[in-house]
């Protein structure tokens, strides 16, 4: 189990260049291009699950984080060199030459039906990461978000239809929604990574962009063990100092806890 | 320093002692100098204390402290100058009811006429650093010496001041420029952009992580 210490913030297009120049400076390290596709899965409503358990406890029912990261390469194949003014582009809902589809084909294994069972080109190469993430703690005097995180590798989906999308139907869950972020990283001093990026939500083959006219800006420290008391306060030290740093350039707050919850609404119905 | 043993005498033994005539005591110069000297003990412990913490007080407050104990000083030397005749004139001495035996040691304490170790190693101290031996020198010789010093601090200042109005410390120019051409510094052609680069907030973040995290708009 991972603990993610996090403070937030936001930029606009117009000040990225510049932003990222600084941070360039500050940090020593150059940007690091990157880009995630995330796919959110939900429990599957149709099995009617209890709501609570033998011993009348409540269940939380969670969403399921199914994430890879997917090369620039593929989305948009041009050969080109990338480096991170390419995110200057973007400033809108449409991922000029990025190609969709191919979201879909790792999902799903293939697009077309007929395709599903060749298995000769496999998607699978890169492995999925299935994580779950926890509410963020509470507490009013918190300096910095800390949110506990589960995570595991799914390496192989194999069985009779190997797509993932599959895998997690097996497992009770269904596709809720998805996600593309594409990003630079930073690696600051301390172990602390800020990342500046955008990010899309992919609904069949349109992109709807949530961070239109700007960058969400995130500082994390991610500890390893959550009983780890000593790493915990040198994280949260580390963030603290960056956000004194940046402060009255970029002001990073704490985010607000509910807004990080990724449970399922409906337990209010009972 | 006798200015100070003297007030002590008074108040220790007023309980035990009636009749004695307090009338000739220099009560109104000795609390003067007490007070004087109680404001600096604090001013400069205070003081002590902020240099020996590991975080130093910015300069500006260093600078405001020093020209208090200045002035507290010289208010010291002021009012010890005021009372000198009648401070020097006064003696010292132990009633007769004063229990001499169990309080020996504050008495030799408050009857002690000398400078304390500590005190005589410091003025010794300043006295070499000083480097004029008060006693074999003259009066003219020390007085010479203290114009030299003022001579010295004089000349600083003015060369302070020479310097400063050689160079253009606003606009664009030299100095040496503008003394060729006194148009140029008439402008005031420098403006900083600040303000400009400062990012805005496009969006309301919690609302992002809320659709990242619950899929909903």
């Amino acid at each position: 189990m991972v603990l993610q210490l996090c403070l937030t913030s936001a930029i606009d297009d117009d000040s990225y260049e510049l932003c990222t120049s600084t941070l360039c400076n500050l940090s020593g390290n150059p940007p690091v291009l990157f880009s995630n596709f995330t796919a959110m899965f939900k429990p599957n409503s149709s099995f009617d699950i209890e709501q609570t358990n033998s011993k009348n406890q409540l269940i939380e029912q969670n969403r399921l984080k199914l994430c890879r990261g997917v090369p620039l390469d593929a989305l948009e194949n041009d050969s080109e060199k990338r480096d991170y003014r390419m995110l200057k582009k973007f400033a809108d809902d449409d991922l000029k030459g990025f190609d969709l589809q191919i979201l879909q084909k790792m999902l799903h294994g293939s697009i077309d039906v007929d395709d599903m069972e060749v298995d000769e080109e496999k998607p699978s190469e890169q492995s999925w990461i299935l994580s779950i993430s926890d509410i963020p703690a509470a507490g009013s005097n918190r300096k910095v978000s800390s949110q506990a995180i589960i995570e595991s590798t799914i390496l192989s989906t194999g069985g009779s239809s190997p797509s993932v999308i599959a895998f997690l139907s097996e497992l009770g869950y269904t596709l809720d929604y998805q996600l593309l972020t594409v990003g630079v990283k930073f690696n600051m001093k301390h172990n602390v990574y800020l990342e500046l990026s955008k990010i899309w939500r992919v609904e069949g083959g349109e992109a709807q962009q949530l961070t239109k006219g700007g960058f969400l800006v995130k500082a994390f420290v991610n500890v390893a063990k959550s009983t780890d008391i000593k790493s915990i306060n040198h994280g949260t030290n580390a963030l603290l100092h960056l956000q004194k740093e940046l402060s009255g350039y970029i002001d990073l707050t704490i985010p607000d806890r509910k807004s990080m919850d990724s449970r399922l609404e409906n337990l209010n119905d009972i | 320093m006798s200015d100070r043993p003297a007030s002590d005498p008074e108040t220790t033994v007023s309980s035990s002692q009636e009749d004695f005539d307090y009338q000739h005591v220099p009560a109104q110069a000795l609390d003067a100098v007490r007070m004087r000297l109680a404001q600096l003990t604090h001013s400069l412990a205070k003081l002590k204390d902020e240099m020996s913490k590991a975080e130093l007080p910015q300069w500006y407050s260093l600078q405001v402290q020093v020209s208090v104990i200045l002035t507290q000083m010289q208010s010291l030397t002021t009012t010890l100058h005021h009372f000198e005749e009648l401070l020097d004139s006064t003696v010292v001495y132990p009633l007769g009811t004063f229990p001499t035996t169990a309080h020996e040691g504050l008495l030799t304490t408050l009857l002690r006429k000398k400078n304390i170790p500590e005190a005589e190693s410091w003025i010794l101290d300043a006295k070499e650093t000083a480097g004029v031996d008060l006693n074999t020198a003259s009066p003219e010789e020390v007085k010479k010496c203290l114009k030299s010093d003022e001579d010295v601090t004089k000349w600083a200042l003015d060369f302070l001041k020479q310097e400063h109005s050689n160079y253009a410390f606003r606009g664009l120019h030299t100095s040496k420029k503008m003394a060729e051409d006194p148009s140029l510094g008439a402008a005031d052609e420098y403006q900083p952009s600040i303000g400009r680069s400062i990012p805005k907030q496009p969006f309301d973040v919690d609302s992002i992580l809320k659709v990242i995290h619950q899929g909903a708009n």
